[in-house]
C-alpha cells in the first residue's frame, strides 16, 4: 500500500503544479489579487509536503524491503545493513530523482515560508519560475521513471545494490550533492523573477545570498565527499581524475563560486547587475546538463551506475526549453536591467570583476574540454580522448592568477583606492610573502607547482591576516591593535577569511601531495621487501578468503619507517554475481599523510606474484580539510544577523 | 640598500638552485610514470594506463618501458600507440588543427570575457 | 557592443545542437572502430601451428577472417560453436593469444576445430600491433588484404551474418 500511496501524492504534487501554473500565471501576467497570492502559497505548501511525503514513503519501502516494487527489488537486499537498505533508495535512477523532489519540496518550503513578509507582487513571480522546475521534474520522474511500479510474483528476495556502491561516503555525497543542486533552483528563479520585473536592486541580491551559500555549501561538501570516496575506494591513489561527471559537478561549483563574489557586488555598489542574473541562470542550467550527462550515459566515464537514452531526451528538451527561455528573456530585458555604472579596477568591485572574469574562463574551458569528444564525434566521426594531462594544463594557468588576485581583494576597498594607499596597507603583507618564500625555496625543493602552490597559499594566509590586522589596528597609531574591535567584525568577514583559508589549506594540501608523492608499482612475492622512499614493505603473506558472493585475496603488508611498525591489510575482491574485481586499498594514515598499498592481480598467472602499487600521499588530508573549512566559512557567513529585515 | 643587494643575491641563488636540480630529475621511471598516466587504459572507463590493472594496460605499459629503454622519444611511442589504437588513447588530445577550438579555448574564453568585462571599467580618473 | 547580450544564447544553441545531434544517435552506437580499417593487414610475428595453408599464401589473394581466441577465455567458448557452424564457408585463422600449446590442442579438440590455420600469439606483441583490447576478437580480411571489419567481444550468428552481409555490399 505504501508505494500506492507514494505514487498518488505524486501525482497529486503534479495536479497541484498544473493548478499552480495556472494560478501564477494569473496573478502575475494578468491581475494581481492578494487572495490569489494567499492560495499561491498554500499549493506550494501542499506540494512541498506531497514530494516529501512520497520520498518518506519509498524510503520506508526501502526499510520494509517491499520487493515487490521493482526498483526495490532491483536495487536492495535482506541481508544489507539499515544503511544501505536507507542509501539503496537513492543509489539508482528512479530514487534519486525522487530525492531530487523531494529536495525541491524542502527547498520550495523554506522560500515559501521566508517569503511571507516579501514583496508580493515579486514573490509571486519567484513562485511561478520554481513551480515551472517542479513540473518539469515531477513530470519527468512520473512520465519516465516511476520508481513505485510493481511486480508480480512478488520475489522472495532483492538482486542488492552494486557493491562498489556500499560505502557510507557514497551513502551520503548524493543527498549532499543534490542538495548544492536543488538549490540553485531559487537563485535562478529569483533572477527569472527579477527579468519578468524588469527591476534588480541591492536588496535583491541581499535576498539571494543566503540561497547561493547554502547551495554553494552543499555542493563543496558534495564534491569533496565525492572525491574522498573516489579516493579510498577505487584504489588509484588520486583524489581527482578529471571524470567527465566530477567535472559536471565541477562546472557548477566554479559558476557558483563566481556568483557568489559577482552578487557581492550587486549587494554593495548595486552594479554588475545583469551579470549576476546570467551567472545564476547558467549555473542552473548546468546542474541540468549534469544531470542529463549522468542520466543519459551520454560520454564514458567512472559513474555510468544509471543510464538510460530515452530519459535523456526528457531531460535535454527540458534544459533547452527552460534555459533557451530564461536567455531569450535576459536579452528582451538586458537593457531595463543594466546601467551604465562603471567601476574602478583598483577597488574592491573592480577585483571582484576580474576574478570572475578567470573564475568563468576555466568554466568555459572545463566544460569545452569535457564536451570536445562529442563536438568531434559530431563533425569528423572519430573517437578521441581529453583527460586530466590536458586539463591540469589549462585550468592551472587560469585559476592561479584569480587565486592570486583575491589575496589583493580581501584587502582592497569598495569604490576607489590609490596605488599609493593599497601599497601602504598592502607592503608589509608583500614583504613578509618574498621572505617566507624564500626561506621555503631555499629550504625544499620541487617542481615549479609545488612552488607555484605554496607561494599562492602563504600569499592567501598573508592577506588575511594582513586585512584582520588593519581592521582591529587603531588608527594614526603604529602598531596598536584593539582586540575589542575584532567583534564588531561582520560574521561575513568572519565566514569570508575562513573560506579562504580553507582555500588556501587546499592549495597547500595539492601543492604537497602532488609534487611529493612517492609511487611504487611493482611485482611482489610473498615475504618479499621494497623499498619506497623511508618505507620497508613487506608483503608477509596473501590470505584468501571465501564469502557467500565474493572471494578476496588480501594482502597483509609490514611496513617499517613509522615510529612504530605497522601492519596494512589491502583486499581484493571478486564479486561473483558480476565478475567485478573491487580493490580495498590499505591506508594508514600519519598525521596529514597517507600510506596507501593496492594490491593487484596475480602477474604472471600462478606465479605468486602481485603487481602492487605504493602511494605516499604527503600531507593530503589537508585537500579535504580544506575544502570543510570552505563548506564552514559559508556556514558562518549566512548566520550574518545584520543580513535582511 | 647593501642589505638589499644581499637579499637579491640570496633569492638570486635559491632560485637558480632550484631550476637546476628540477632538471637532473628526469630519469627513466619519472618519464615511465608521466607518459602512461597520459594514456587511456582503453578497456577501462577513463582510467589511464598507470593507474589500471588490466591485461591490456599491463602489455602496453610492458611495451612503453621497453621503448622507453631503447631509447625511443615520447613522441615515438605515443605514434606506435596511436596507429595500433587510435587517437583514443590519448588523454591528452593532440595539437592539430582538428583539436585547434580546444587548445585555443582557455585563451579564447578569457579574452572574450575580458573584453565583456572591459565595458563595465571606468578609465577616467575622478 | 550591443549584441554581446546575444552571446549566452548563441553558444547555448550550438551546444544545444551537439547534444542533440548525440542523444538521437545514441542509439546506434557505432561498434568499436578500429584506425586500421580499410588498411593492409600488417605484418604480424606469429607463430605457426598447424594449417593448410600460410598466411603469405593467403593474403591478397583471398578474403579471411582473424579470429583471436585462448583456452583460458570463458566467452571464447561460446563464440566457438559460431566458428563452427561456418568454417566450411570461410576461411577462418585461429590466433591463439598468451596460451600454451597444449590447452589449445586440448581445448579444440573438446570443441571442434574451426580454423584453416591455426597459430600462436604467446606474448600478444602480435595482438598489440592490430590494436587488439582483449579476446575474443575477430578481424574480417577482404581479397585484396585489407582490414575491413573488427568485432570486439564474442560472435554471435545474428552478428556474423551481418557483417558478412554488409561486407558483401560493399
Amino acid at each position: 500500500m505504501l508505494a500506492e500511496f507514494g505514487f498518488i501524492f505524486l501525482v497529486f504534487a503534479f495536479v497541484l503544479s498544473v493548478i499552480h501554473l495556472i494560478v501564477s500565471t494569473k496573478v502575475c501576467f494578468i491581475n494581481f489579487s492578494e487572495i490569489n497570492f494567499y492560495i499561491l502559497r498554500k499549493i506550494n505548501f501542499s506540494i512541498c509536503l506531497f514530494l516529501i511525503l512520497s520520498f518518506l514513503f519509498l524510503i520506508i519501502s526501502y526499510v520494509l524491503s517491499d520487493f515487490s516494487v521493482l526498483n526495490i527489488y532491483n536495487n536492495s537486499h535482506t541481508n544489507k545493513p539499515i544503511l544501505y537498505k536507507i542509501s539503496g533508495t537513492w543509489g539508482n535512477h528512479e530514487g534519486s530523482l525522487l530525492m531530487w523532489l523531494a529536495f525541491l519540496g524542502v527547498y520550495g518550503f523554506f522560500l515559501t515560508l521566508f517569503t511571507r513578509n516579501n514583496n508580493k507582487k515579486f514573490t509571486s513571480k519567484v513562485f511561478f519560475t520554481s513551480n515551472i522546475v517542479n513540473i518539469g521534474f515531477i513530470g519527468f520522474t512520473i512520465f519516465t521513471s516511476n520508481p513505485f511500479l510493481r511486480i508480480s510474483p512478488i520475489p522472495d528476495e532483492g538482486n542488492g545494490l552494486n557493491p562498489v556502491l556500499q560505502d557510507p561516503g557514497l551513502a551520503f555525497h548524493p543527498p549532499l550533492l543534490y542538495l548544492g543542486y536543488v538549490g540553485l533552483t531559487i537563485p535562478f528563479a529569483y533572477s527569472v523573477a527579477a527579468l519578468l520585473e524588469g527591476k534588480i536592486d541591492r536588496r535583491w541580491a541581499n535576498e539571494i545570498r543566503p540561497w547561493i551559500l547554502i547551495s554553494w555549501i552543499f555542493l563543496t561538501l558534495g564534491i569533496t565527499l565525492g572525491s574522498f570516496w573516489a579516493y579510498y575506494e577505487l584504489g588509484w591513489g588520486g583524489w581527482w581524475f578529471w571524470d567527465p561527471v566530477e567535472n559536471v559537478s565541477l562546472l557548477p561549483w566554479l559558476l557558483l563560486t563566481a556568483l557568489l563574489h559577482s552578487n557581492r557586488v550587486t549587494e554593495k555598489r548595486d552594479n554588475l547587475k545583469s551579470w549576476t542574473i546570467l551567472l545564476s541562470i547558467i549555473a542552473f542550467s548546468l546542474t541540468l546538463l549534469g544531470t542529463f550527462i549522468v542520466r543519459s550515459g551520454l560520454l564514458t566515464s567512472v559513474h555510468a551506475f544509471a543510464s538510460d537514452p530515452a530519459r535523456g531526451i526528457y531531460i535535454l528538451s527540458f534544459l533547452f526549453l527552460i534555459t533557451a527561455a530564461s536567455l531569450i528573456l535576459y536579452v528582451i530585458k538586458y537593457d531595463k536591467i543594466e546601467n551604465d555604472e562603471k567601476l574602478n579596477i583598483l577597488s574592491k568591485e573592480g577585483g571582484l570583476l576580474l576574478n570572475n572574469v578567470f573564475l568563468c574562463a576555466s568554466t568555459v574551458t572545463i566544460l569545452l574540454g569535457t564536451l570536445w569528444p562529442l563536438f568531434v564525434e559530431v563533425m569528423t566521426g572519430k573517437d578521441i580522448s581529453v583527460g586530466a594531462p590536458y586539463f591540469n594544463l589549462v585550468f592551472l594557468p587560469i585559476i592561479m592568477p584569480a587565486i592570486f588576485v583575491s589575496g589583493i581583494i580581501i584587502n582592497i576597498n569598495w569604490k576607489r583606492n590609490t596605488v599609493e594607499h593599497l601599497l601602504k596597507k598592502l607592503y608589509k603583507a608583500i614583504i613578509i610573502l618574498v621572505f617566507l618564500v624564500t626561506i621555503i625555496l631555499f629550504l625544499l625543493d620541487g617542481p615549479i607547482i609545488f612552488f607555484a602552490g605554496i607561494i599562492l597559499s602563504t600569499w592567501l594566509l598573508i592577506s588575511i591576516v594582513n586585512d584582520f590586522y588593519e581592521k582591529i589596528r587603531i588608527k594614526k597609531s603604529i602598531s596598536g591593535v584593539k582586540l575589542g574591535k575584532a567583534i564588531s567584525i561582520p560574521f561575513s568577514t568572519y565566514g569570508m577569511y575562513l573560506a579562504h583559508l580553507g582555500l588556501a589549506v587546499f592549495i597547500l594540501g595539492v601543492a604537497i601531495s602532488d609534487s611529493k608523492k612517492v609511487y611504487f608499482e611493482g611485482v611482489m612475492k610473498e615475504q618479499e621487501i621494497v623499498k619506497v622512499d623511508r618505507f620497508n614493505i613487506q608483503l608477509k603473506k596473501i590470505i584468501e578468503k571465501k564469502e557467500k558472493n565474493w572471494i578476496s585475496e588480501t594482502g597483509a603488508f609490514n611496513v617499517v619507517g613509522f615510529k612504530e611498525n605497522i601492519k596494512m591489510f589491502a583486499e581484493r575482491r571478486l564479486y561473483l554475481d558480476t565478475g567485478m574485481p573491487s580493490t580495498e586499498a590499505a591506508i594508514f594514515r600519519n598525521f596529514f599523510s597517507h600510506l596507501y598499498i593496492v594490491m593487484g592481480q596475480e602477474q604472471p598467472l600462478n606465479s605468486g606474484q602481485r603487481i602492487v602499487r605504493i602511494y605516499y600521499n604527503p600531507f593530503i588530508i589537508l585537500i579535504w580539510s580544506g575544502a570543510f573549512l570552505m563548506a564552514f566559512g559559508g556556514l558562518i557567513s549566512i548566520c550574518d544577523k545584520k543580513r535582511n529585515r | 640598500m647593501n642589505l638589499l643587494k644581499i637579499f637579491m643575491a640570496f633569492i638570486i641563488c635559491v632560485y637558480t638552485k632550484n631550476i637546476l636540480s628540477d632538471q637532473k630529475n628526469i630519469n627513466y621511471e619519472k618519464r615511465f610514470i608521466e607518459l602512461s598516466s597520459e594514456l587511456r587504459c582503453l578497456v577501462c572507463q577513463n582510467q589511464s594506463l598507470l593507474e589500471s590493472d588490466s591485461d591490456l594496460a599491463n602489455d602496453l605499459k610492458e611495451i612503453i618501458y621497453e621503448k622507453i629503454n631503447e631509447g625511443q622519444s615520447n613522441y615515438q611511442i605515443k605514434n606506435f600507440l596511436v596507429k595500433r589504437y587510435g587517437e583514443f588513447i590519448l588523454f591528452k588530445p593532440l595539437f592539430n588543427k582538428s583539436n585547434l577550438l580546444l587548445w585555443a579555448a582557455p585563451l579564447i574564453s578569457f579574452i572574450l570575457i575580458v573584453f565583456i568585462a572591459m565595458r563595465k571599467i571606468n578609465y577616467k580618473e575622478k | 557592443m550591443k549584441y554581446l547580450k546575444l552571446f549566452p544564447i548563441i553558444f547555448f544553441f550550438i551546444l544545444s545542437y551537439f547534444l542533440f545531434w548525440k542523444i538521437t544517435n545514441i542509439q546506434n552506437t557505432k561498434e568499436l572502430q578500429s584506425v586500421l580499417l580499410n588498411q593492409d593487414l600488417p605484418n604480424l610475428k606469429l607463430e605457426y601451428v598447424t594449417g593448410k595453408f600460410t598466411l603469405n599464401n593467403l593474403l591478397g589473394k583471398k578474403a579471411f577472417i582473424i579470429n583471436f581466441f585462448a583456452s583460458w577465455c570463458a566467452p571464447c567458448r561460446v563464440e566457438h560453436a559460431v566458428l563452427q557452424k561456418y568454417s566450411k564457408d570461410h576461411i577462418i585463422i585461429g590466433v591463439a593469444y598468451k596460451d600454451d600449446i597444449n590447452s589449445v590442442k586440448k581445448f579444440l579438440k573438446d570443441l571442434g576445430n574451426p580454423y584453416d590455420i591455426l597459430m600462436l600469439d604467446l606474448n600478444g606483441r602480435a595482438a598489440i600491433d592490430l590494436g587488439l583490447y582483449g579476446v575474443p576478437e575477430t578481424y574480417f580480411i577482404n581479397n585484396k588484404g585489407k582490414i575491413k571489419y573488427r568485432q570486439v567481444g564474442p560472435l554471435t550468428v545474428k552478428k556474423f551474418q551481418n557483417i558478412i552481409k554488409s561486407l558483401k555490399v560493399n
